[in-house]
């Protein structure tokens, strides 16, 4: 006891010194290190599945019903994230999934990431299926599912739909095979005999009557103007005083009277000035009317074809008969596709200017940024390459395949230049359930020269049926042709606003369905479809997304005019003669009437003028004449009076020096 | 902020007492290099790490970047052209392209005139100014710390009972 109680003052000292402290700080760095072993551990056996379930949630609101996501596999030292067994449930059939995907996800490189860039290396969409069956039915949300919907749909696919259903309803229930049924029928049996029975306004008939009430109103005007000018009184009178002026000996007197002579003159120069100004106004007025009357033909044509279309007379053009019969169906089958392409290319970044990797300086700021030759550079996003596949059976647990689709995109990148690839992708596989079979898409995704983007696609589907496709569903023909087999190729170009496409579609063993109101054209048109159990069609889709143009070439049009012009093309010239007839008939009398008052007015006012215009020159003629004379006479009197003065001075200065 | 006051009074502690220099004298360089480096650099951060992990004096690291940031906002023409000189030598172009290509490396911003400059200047002189420090804090020591000690007015403040407080308070929670 004594011993411990007695412990030296030495002891104690020593009791007290601190142990000297490290250069390292041991207290932060532990409460670092169990910070980050936390961290960790909560990566390692937390972190996927508190993603799985706010994946889960969020998806399931944006879905309005159950999303089930089976697993998330994320590793930070492969930089992935792989999601598997994701099923979204379908709103309206909740024993089924709209979509289900058996795996998604991708890796990035950690090299591009620590330049703060990110490249995909792999990602996978993989077992994509649709309208698959659940093991049990999916919760739904029905509260906002309305109210997105409406504000799903955009303006450009409403646009669309409105467009090829437009398109769709006008072309295909009324085609140029309702013209051929009206001609089979009876060749515009429908025109009226008479035409004065229906109320139709001929252009040419109102041109009739508007210029016949011209040449009446003018007549009037002509007349007087004609009869001043046949007459020429005035003038007559003038140049009845400038005759009688006779040059009288003394020199003031004469002098006077060229003067008068001289207004006189200008007197007549106005009234033949305004005789003439008369005569070449009604000259033009002849001319004028003239004129419309020969552009009566044109307004004859435009009747004839008016009247066509009023009584819907068909013009018969076999060579644009594919035009019409496929447009609509070129058009429903293409443009769906056209707007994802419209909607994907909004995406697609512009052209941005292209940095030179040369050493210049930046000015910055603060001091200047060098810039160096970049040896290993990456965009900043690069998708390298996904693989895709997609699989269905008719019913689950069954071996029959519904569809099978697999294919890849590659490098979709935001700056493809620096990849020195475009981005490409392709589609392949088959659809047994719809009988589709060798379905492939594929093309780029590049700049063309215009430093713009455009993807060039390409593609065919070997063969698919066609289990009806309805041609025409007026009231007069029913057609559609059904169990048809075709094969598809396609090749174009789609740029940024426009696109160019090509397609190349061949039918066989062709079953056309046929009804028409009347038997006898029924059989008709049996007969001649029967003559066309295989064709193809060669279409060109161009122009405007939203609108575009499109072309067809077909040897259906051949095949189809070769047989059915010898049923309807003398039924078409009989119509239109009936329909000349029945316009001549109208208008001919009038215009005939027309042409006489005219032919009158020529002979009565324009002939007489020309007399008229005669006597005018010699009036003119004669002035000048008079005029001449008169001042050859005063000059000749003048000169001999100063002849006969100097002579008499000269006798008087001869008598005055004696000689 | 309750780090930082803490540090900045140990640091006015330990200027009075008579150990830890070093401490003070590394804390005083690395923040001469935090201060000369523009904020959020790379190489910042490094030092802002050692600064936490290593005992060095972090109040007189703060202080001492705060006051030589206005320094080296003066001298940002000088570090501009030093900075402008080393990047564009031809004899270095390769080393600075293979850094430039490298991951992480261009986060340091090392291809600025300025960054360049300043942290060239910052890591030459940093020996020198360690032992620069040194002196002064001794110094400091000998001339300022010592005179007050013994002016009336540090011995009437020594002998209040408040003082004796502290000091048997300091001895049992201080560090």
């Amino acid at each position: 006891m004594t011993n411990t109680s007695e412990t030296s003052p030495e002891t104690s000292k020593k009791k007290k010194v601190k142990k000297p402290k490290g250069p390292i700080r041991t207290g932060l760095v532990s409460i670092i290190v169990i910070f980050c072993t936390v961290v960790f551990c909560y990566c390692y056996f937390f972190l996927d599945n508190h993603i799985r379930y706010v994946l889960s949630k969020v998806l399931t609101n944006v879905n309005n019903a159950e999303v089930d996501i089976a697993d998330v596999s994320l590793s930070f030292k492969e930089g992935s994230i792989y999601i598997r067994g994701i099923q979204f449930t379908n709103f309206d059939e909740p024993e089924y999934n709209s979509i289900q995907i058996g795996e998604i996800g991708y890796n990035v490189s950690w090299d591009a990431l620590l330049r703060a860039k990110i490249v995909i290396e792999d990602a996978k969409l993989l077992d994509l299926a649709f309208n698959q069956k659940r093991k049990k039915p999916g919760k739904i949300y029905p509260k906002l599912k309305e109210e997105k919907e409406k504000q799903e749909e955009s303006k450009v696919v409403k646009e669309l739909k409105g467009d090829v259903k437009a398109a769709v309803t006008k072309k295909g229930e009324e085609n140029v095979l309702g013209d051929v049924v009206t001609l089979l029928q009876g060749g515009g049996g429908d025109i009226k005999d008479n035409l004065k029975n229906i109320k139709f306004d001929l252009k040419s008939e109102q041109k009739i009557n508007e210029l016949k009430s011209l040449v009446e109103k003018k007549q009037e005007q002509w007349k007087s103007d004609v009869k001043e000018i046949k007459e020429l009184d005035e003038l007559k009178k003038v140049y009845a005083k400038a005759k009688g002026i006779k040059i009288s000996k003394d020199p003031k007197t004469a002098l006077k009277q060229l003067k008068e002579f001289k207004s006189l003159k200008s007197e007549a120069d106005g009234y033949i000035k305004q005789y003439k100004s008369k005569i070449s106004a009604l000259k033009d007025d002849y001319k004028g009317l003239k004129n419309e009357m020969n552009s009566l033909d044109d307004l004859y044509k435009e009747d004839l074809k008016a009247l066509k279309e009023h009584f819907k007379l068909p013009s018969l053009n076999l060579s644009e008969m594919a035009q019409g019969i496929f447009g609509s169906y070129v058009k429903k089958q293409i443009a769906p596709y056209m707007k994802y392409w419209y909607t994907v290319k909004e995406y697609i970044p512009e052209k941005k200017p292209s940095k030179e990797e040369k050493l210049t300086p930046h000015q910055r700021a603060q001091g200047v940024t060098y810039h160096y030759p970049k040896k290993k550079g990456y965009p900043f996003f690069w998708l390298k390459e996904m693989d895709i596949s997609s699989r269905s059976q008719t019913e689950k647990g069954s071996a029959d395949v519904s569809y099978q689709l697999g294919g890849f995109v590659k490098d979709l990148s935001s700056n493809n230049t620096l990849v020195g690839r475009p981005l490409s992708f392709k589609i392949a596989g088959d659809m047994p359930a719809k009988k589709v079979n060798g379905l492939l898409v594929e093309g780029i995704v590049e700049k063309n020269e215009q430093e713009k983007f455009q993807a060039k696609v390409n593609g065919k589907v070997n063969s698919y049926q066609i289990e009806e496709l309805k041609l025409s569903n007026s009231s007069k023909l029913k057609l559609a042709l059904t169990d048809t087999q075709a094969q598809t190729k396609f090749s174009g170009v789609l740029g940024m606003k426009e696109g160019d496409l090509k397609v190349n579609t061949s039918f066989s063993s062709v079953d056309w369905k046929i009804q028409a109101e009347k038997s006898s054209v029924d059989k008709i048109l049996n007969t001649v479809f029967g003559r066309i159990p295989q064709f193809t069609l060669n279409s060109n889709i161009y122009g405007f997304y939203l609108v575009p143009k499109i072309k067809i070439d077909s040897d259906f049009d051949n095949k189809f005019g070769a047989s059915i012009k010898q049923y309807v093309g003398e039924e078409v010239k009989k119509a239109e003669a009936k329909l000349r007839n029945m316009v001549d008939e109208k208008v001919a009398n009038q215009k005939k009437e027309l042409f006489s008052k005219l032919g009158k007015t020529e002979q009565e006012y324009l002939k007489p003028l020309l007399s008229s215009e005669n006597n005018l020159q010699s009036f003119s003629k004669n002035f000048s004449d008079i005029g001449k004379k008169l001042e050859k006479e005063q000059k000749n009197k003048v000169k001999s009076k100063a002849k006969s003065a100097v002579k008499k001075e000269l006798n008087k200065l001869k008598d005055k020096f004696g000689f | 902020m309750t780090f930082l006051l803490k540090e900045i009074f140990k640091l006015i502690k330990l200027l009075n007492s008579e150990t830890e220099t070093n401490q003070i004298a590394m804390g005083l360089t690395l923040g001469f290099i935090l201060g000369m480096s523009p904020l959020l650099s790379l190489q910042g951060l490094l030092v802002l790490l050692m600064i936490l992990i290593f005992r060095i004096q972090a109040g007189a690291a703060f202080i001492a970047a705060f006051f030589f940031a206005f320094i080296a906002y003066l001298l940002d023409p000088v570090f501009h052209s030093i900075g402008k000189s080393i990047l564009t030598m031809d004899s270095l172009k390769n080393i600075f392209t293979i850094l430039y290509n490298m991951p992480i490396v261009p986060f340091t911003r090392f291809n600025n005139t300025i960054v360049m400059g300043s942290g060239v200047v910052s890591v030459v002189s940093t020996p020198f100014l360690f032992f620069i420090f040194v002196f002064i804090v001794k110094k400091y020591r000998v001339v300022v710390v010592e005179k007050f000690q013994n002016t009336k007015f540090w011995k009437a403040v020594k002998a209040t009972a408040f003082y004796k407080w502290y000091v048997t308070y300091d001895q049992y929670f201080g560090n």
